[in-house]
């Protein structure tokens, strides 16, 4: 045990879903505060993403880097979660967040509107692995 | 002894395969599994309008049955995981249903987050892959 107290799995899934939406809106200082909220060992699987999960703080980092450039449309810009509700689990180190990440659009883009429900294990105030149930974005 | 949430959900996607691989008596007992009143969304699903009545159930359901005739069979759910939230009336479940194969047969992943007082539905809602 560390001296400091671990921030709750609600406090680590609120700042998770808020820190991908200043991300993708251009904040890159975000890369790795994000990544630092993940396990060094974890695994995350995205919904549509037939892709291997991601399985360290390693990988999520180098996903995180590549987010700026792949979201650069107007669309995303002002990008932000949300209608948040988080649901705590009998398990207490599961929690569900269900969001929408919302954009402002731009001229002849229409607002981004994305409805998503992650689904988080926190444990030590670190994520060991979540399920990313969101379609695709990019 | 009112049906839980977690058998309300068993039996509703119990049914749904039911009602998916052609039987069509189906209707009516998944309409019965929400309450008079409710409120079911698909935020997944672009321009899908939500459900709110259990006569929009049924008809909804009866729509299923008539656009898949000729059934999917084998349709099921798997790797379910049920998850009962601090609130006793809410359960978030995910599972996918399956049908053929493991490989090369139909995905469709799914999330529903479903309200359930005295044994019936009153809010839900399923996020689908179905709208990919």
């Amino acid at each position: 045990m560390t001296s400091t107290i671990a921030p709750t799995p609600r406090e680590v899934s609120l700042s998770l879903v808020d820190g991908v939406a200043k991300l993708v809106a251009g904040d890159e200082s975000q890369v790795d505060r994000l990544a630092g909220l993940y396990a060094e060992q974890t695994h995350v699987v995205y919904w549509g993403a037939p892709d291997e999960p991601f399985r360290s703080r390693d990988e999520l980092c180098a996903h995180f880097a590549r987010v700026p450039a792949r979201f650069s449309a107007p669309r995303f810009r002002g990008f932000r979660a949300d209608n948040i509700r988080v649901h705590e689990t009998g398990d207490p180190e599961l929690i569900v967040a269900e969001f929408t990440y919302v954009g402002d659009g731009d001229g002849d883009e229409p607002p981004m509107n994305l409805p998503c429900c992650f689904v988080f294990r926190v444990r030590d105030g670190e994520i060991v692995g979540s399920r990313d149930y969101v379609l695709g974005a990019g | 002894m009112t049906r839980t949430p977690q058998a309300t959900f068993n039996e509703l996607v119990y049914r749904v395969s039911a009602l998916v691989a052609g039987y069509s008596g189906q209707v009516q007992r998944l309409a019965e599994l929400y309450a008079e009143k409710t409120h079911v969304s698909f935020p997944m699903t672009p321009d899908a309008q939500p459900l709110r009545t259990r006569a929009e159930l049924r008809a909804h359901f009866a729509d299923v049955a008539s656009r898949l005739r000729g059934g999917v069979a084998g349709m099921r759910a798997e790797d379910v995981r049920i998850h009962q939230t601090t609130d006793p009336e809410v359960i978030v479940a995910e599972f996918r249903y399956q049908a053929g194969q493991p490989e090369g047969g139909l995905r469709l992943p799914n999330v529903f987050v479903m309200r359930v007082r005295d044994g019936e539905i009153i809010e839900s809602r399923d996020y689908s892959a179905s709208a990919a």
